[in-house]
């Protein structure tokens, strides 16, 4: 289980398998039972960004990731950075079903 | 008929009870990508050349989603999924691309079926009452 806060460089957000927007430096933090995003953005597709769900992806050691639903985002400074409201951290099988099991 | 592609999925089954999961369709964004890694910019002749030596690497690059081989691929970047598909056995790779081959041959004659019957339904109804008034049909 995650606790306090998670940084790092390389993440993403999609919108199902299409890229949503491509993050360069990242901190998650747990706030209370809520989980808070801010990132800078290396490029991002508005059409995509504008879908919903929306789902933040972060790599992790040995080819995992950990994934967050993304409820709400922000785009500050013409859209170089980024705040969001995120849900809690999320199974692979949650955001994939069981395409990997079946 | 969708114009904007939806992010389904198909799951294809290889040999040795493995699988693949693949974009249903390409976006034109990917359709793009795909293309620019087959015809990469040659600098002497200052054009896009095709490289047969990509072209089967850049439909799998842009179509493959997940696998069940023991190396995880999903989200990961497109040159770490290179990486990984560098690594399989040529026959392994071969069987990957023709499995996408023929998927995107089968989507490919269902959206001209699509696209007939679009043209078929369409073709009957004046879209503009422009049309109407360059017959001579005017009012007042």
């Amino acid at each position: 289980m995650l606790e306090g806060s998670v940084t790092g460089v390389d993440a993403a957000i999609r919108w199902h398998h299409y890229p949503a927007a491509v993050i360069r430096g990242y901190v998650v933090t747990r706030v209370g039972a809520d989980w808070r995003l801010k990132a800078t953005i290396a490029s991002r597709n508005a059409y995509n960004l504008a879908q919903r769900p929306l789902v933040l992806v972060v790599p992790y050691k040995g080819g995992a990731c950990w994934y967050w639903p993304v409820h709400e985002y922000t785009l500050h400074e013409d859209g170089a950075k980024l705040s969001a409201r995120l849900g809690p951290p999320l199974e692979e099988s949650v955001i994939y079903g069981s395409v990997r099991t079946a | 008929m969708d114009r904007f592609v939806r992010p389904d999925t198909t799951k294809l089954a290889i040999s040795d009870g493995d699988w693949i999961l693949i974009r249903r369709r390409l976006t034109m964004g990917e359709a793009r990508a795909q293309l620019e890694r087959a015809y990469p910019f040659d600098r002497v002749s200052e054009k896009r050349i095709f490289d047969p030596l990509q072209s089967g690497l850049a439909l799998v690059l842009a179509y493959l989603l997940d696998w069940s081989l023991p190396f995880p691929i999903r989200d990961r970047a497109p040159v770490e999924v290179q990486a990984a598909l560098d690594q399989l056995d040529k026959d392994d790779f071969a069987e990957i691309r023709d499995a996408i081959e023929t998927h995107e041959k089968a989507i490919d004659a269902e959206r001209e079926e699509q696209k007939k019957t679009r043209r078929t339904a369409s073709g009957s109804e004046p879209t503009s009452p422009l049309h109407a008034v360059a017959a001579g049909a005017m009012s007042g």
